[in-house]
């Protein structure tokens, strides 16, 4: 029996579904990502979880009970809100310290627990702060620590650190899913950045349009993903649209909508006269000045970038823009603006999506 | 240079209108002449005077308690009401939020005689308790403008957070809510106080047989002569309402800065 475990969850708002018909199921103790655009109904999701909206279908079960009709205070369900959400007129102890109020634990016990979260987010020596005395990363690690000390059953994470500078996020992440894996809290985690999704979670769940349109760890939906929104949206692809129209040998040739041929090789079978998009990660693409072995496609240099660790190039191949990324540690490299290459690919970089 | 002492002379030409009045009325209540001659000649007579006249401060006091009253119910009503049309969606709200401060732009004499209308054919005489319905009519727009503001400043997700730590409905008011929010019903409160204190219109309309407010008892005593009581009592008036102003103030903004700053 999964942990938590969702059902067939929707919400309209105005005759559009939010959430359409949503199912999936959390182990204990795993780091679930949704991650998608905005308005593709995570947030709705995380609120109807949270008890916070009302889902017009579908079930919600924590720990093998039924919560839906749960009001939100009865739910023990933590949460770090992306705007953290602090009650500005209360130091950080008495924040921390409001959720065990509720449960009406002693005084002496409340001070011991607050103490302990405090060391834990190393925030000893703040406890008589306000809010607004504190820096962003600290309201951030006040909230985490105010959701963490009713020791929630569950811990839900809204875009809770889109607020933060780059650096500052970062130093973040490792620090959220060192607590999150040292308290060993299921955690939901609700983003729109690809970065963070795949850094921090187990599982990532990519949402478009109010569904789940894959689910699975952080490896297999970015080299593997499902569907070409899912490809484009974690990370970048090139994206080849056509039709199969025959095989030589190991070779297919794919008659695109502009009327170009790719040719490109392939660990699966797509079939003679299939309609589909063959896609490539820039990152997986070789550039050559000569001819390789194997399958190749010819294009131009038609920009380039250096961004230290790595080179960016567009290229001009089959009538459309091809990027390519080259590693720096590979050497600089030394092609520029108008020069003829070669690019190729090994055939187990190569992804067959839908139309 | 010309256009910034023209600004500045402008300034003070302004400042002087708005409040050379005020100042020599201040300044007449304590001149010994009864007609304000000068030389000025200082004298606390006015005041001890003013001590002696029942009816004024009987007035005054009603006053007092009317506008008190006024305040205290525009306050929970405003707060109350605010806080319930969160829940509705952004075009009820606006609808709302034009029928509340509609009274704003209905002239008050019209108002007052719609009330006394009312009265006739309830068969009514003019009471307290039409009166305070009068009165929370012209300043609960003020209070819910005040209260609304911070509202809206509000981010829903504290409340949120509040539900989220598993306190209920009432805790989360008690605990989060009002303490958030009183420094703005406090100015509400005060603002609707003095609508209310200051209104003359609505109370003559309105007011029972044989009892009078204080801008009543002023209009009709400077229809038969005009005393400097009268400046006395305008002068404690406008000491009491700057005093008040400046204890909110401070109350205010130090209530605001342990929250903010």
């Amino acid at each position: 029996m999964p942990f938590l475990s969702i059902k067939d969850l929707t919400k309209i708002y105005d005759g559009q579904r939010v959430l359409d018909s949503i199912s999936f199921d959390v182990e204990q103790g795993t780091f679930l990502s949704l991650l998608g655009p905005s308005g593709c109904g995570k947030t709705t999701t995380l609120r109807v979880i949270a008890g916070f909206v009302r889902p017009d279908g579908g079930s919600v079960n924590l720990n093998g009970i039924l919560i839906n009709n749960l009001p939100t205070y009865k739910r023990n369900i933590g949460m770090v809100f992306q705007s953290y959400a602090l009650f500005p007129h209360m130091t950080v102890e008495q924040n921390i310290a409001y959720g065990l109020e509720q449960r009406r634990l002693p005084r002496n016990e409340i001070r011991k627990e607050v103490a302990q979260v405090l060391e834990m987010v190393q925030l000893t020596g703040y406890e008589k702060r306000k809010p607004k005395q504190l820096s962003g990363g600290q309201q951030q690690r006040v909230a985490l620590a105010r959701a963490l000390v009713i020791k929630p059953s569950l811990l839900l994470l809204d875009e809770s650190l889109s607020a933060l500078d780059k650096k500052l996020r970062v130093e973040m992440q490792v620090e959220l899913r060192q607590i999150q894996q040292k308290v060993g809290i299921t955690t939901i985690f609700v983003t729109h950045d690809q970065e963070e999704a795949l850094t921090l979670s187990d599982k990532i769940a990519v949402m478009d349009k109010g569904r789940i349109v894959q689910l699975d760890t952080p490896v297999n939906v970015y080299e593997r993903p499902a569907t070409t929104f899912v490809a484009g949206f974690l990370g970048k692809a090139n994206f080849f649209k056509g039709s199969v129209v025959e095989k030589h040998g190991d070779v297919y040739q794919l008659k695109m909508e502009n009327g170009h041929v790719l040719p490109f090789e392939s660990l699966r079978d797509p079939g003679v006269g299939t309609d589909l998009t063959v896609a490539v990660r820039p990152e997986k693409i070789a550039l050559s000045g000569e001819e390789p072995e194997g399958t190749w496609i010819k294009g131009t240099v038609k920009f380039t970038t250096y961004a230290g660790d790595r080179s960016l190039y567009r290229l001009e191949a089959l009538g459309q823009t091809i990027e390519v990324e080259r590693q720096n540690s590979l050497g600089i490299s030394e092609f520029k603006i108008h020069d003829e290459v070669y690019i190729s690919w090994d055939k187990s970089n190569t992804l067959l999506l839908d139309r | 240079m010309a256009k910034k002492i023209i600004g500045w002379f402008y300034s003070i030409i302004i400042l002087i209108f708005f409040y050379a009045p005020v100042a020599v009325l201040m300044a007449m209540s304590f001149n010994k002449s009864r007609y304000g001659a000068l030389p000025f000649e200082f004298s606390t007579e006015w005041y001890r005077v003013l001590f002696s006249n029942q009816k004024l401060i009987q007035a005054a006091l009603d006053s007092l308690a009317i506008a008190a009253v006024t305040a205290v119910l525009c306050v929970v009503l405003g707060t109350a009401m605010m806080l319930g049309q969160r829940e509705f969606n952004s075009r009820v709200k606006a609808f709302f939020n034009s029928l509340v401060v509609f009274p704003l732009v209905i002239p008050w004499i019209i108002l007052g005689l719609s009330l006394l209308l009312l009265l006739r054919a309830l068969g009514l005489d003019r009471n307290y308790a039409m009166l305070l319905i009068g009165h929370v009519v012209v300043s609960f727009p003020y209070a819910v403008m005040v209260i609304g503001a911070r509202l809206e400043d509000m981010n829903s997700e504290i409340q949120e957070a509040s539900y989220n730590l598993g306190a209920n409905e009432w805790t989360t008011f008690k605990r989060i809510t009002l303490p958030m929010l009183s420094p703005a019903m406090l100015a509400g409160g005060f603002l609707a106080f003095m609508i209310s204190f200051d209104n003359f219109v609505l109370s003559y309309f309105l007011i029972p047989t044989g009892k009078t407010t204080l801008p009543i008892e002023i209009y009709s005593s400077i229809k038969f002569g005009f005393t400097p009581e009268i400046n006395a009592i305008s002068s404690i008036i406008l000491a009491a309402t700057l005093l008040m102003i400046t204890v909110i103030a401070v109350l205010m903004r130090s209530s605001l800065m342990r929250m903010f700053k």
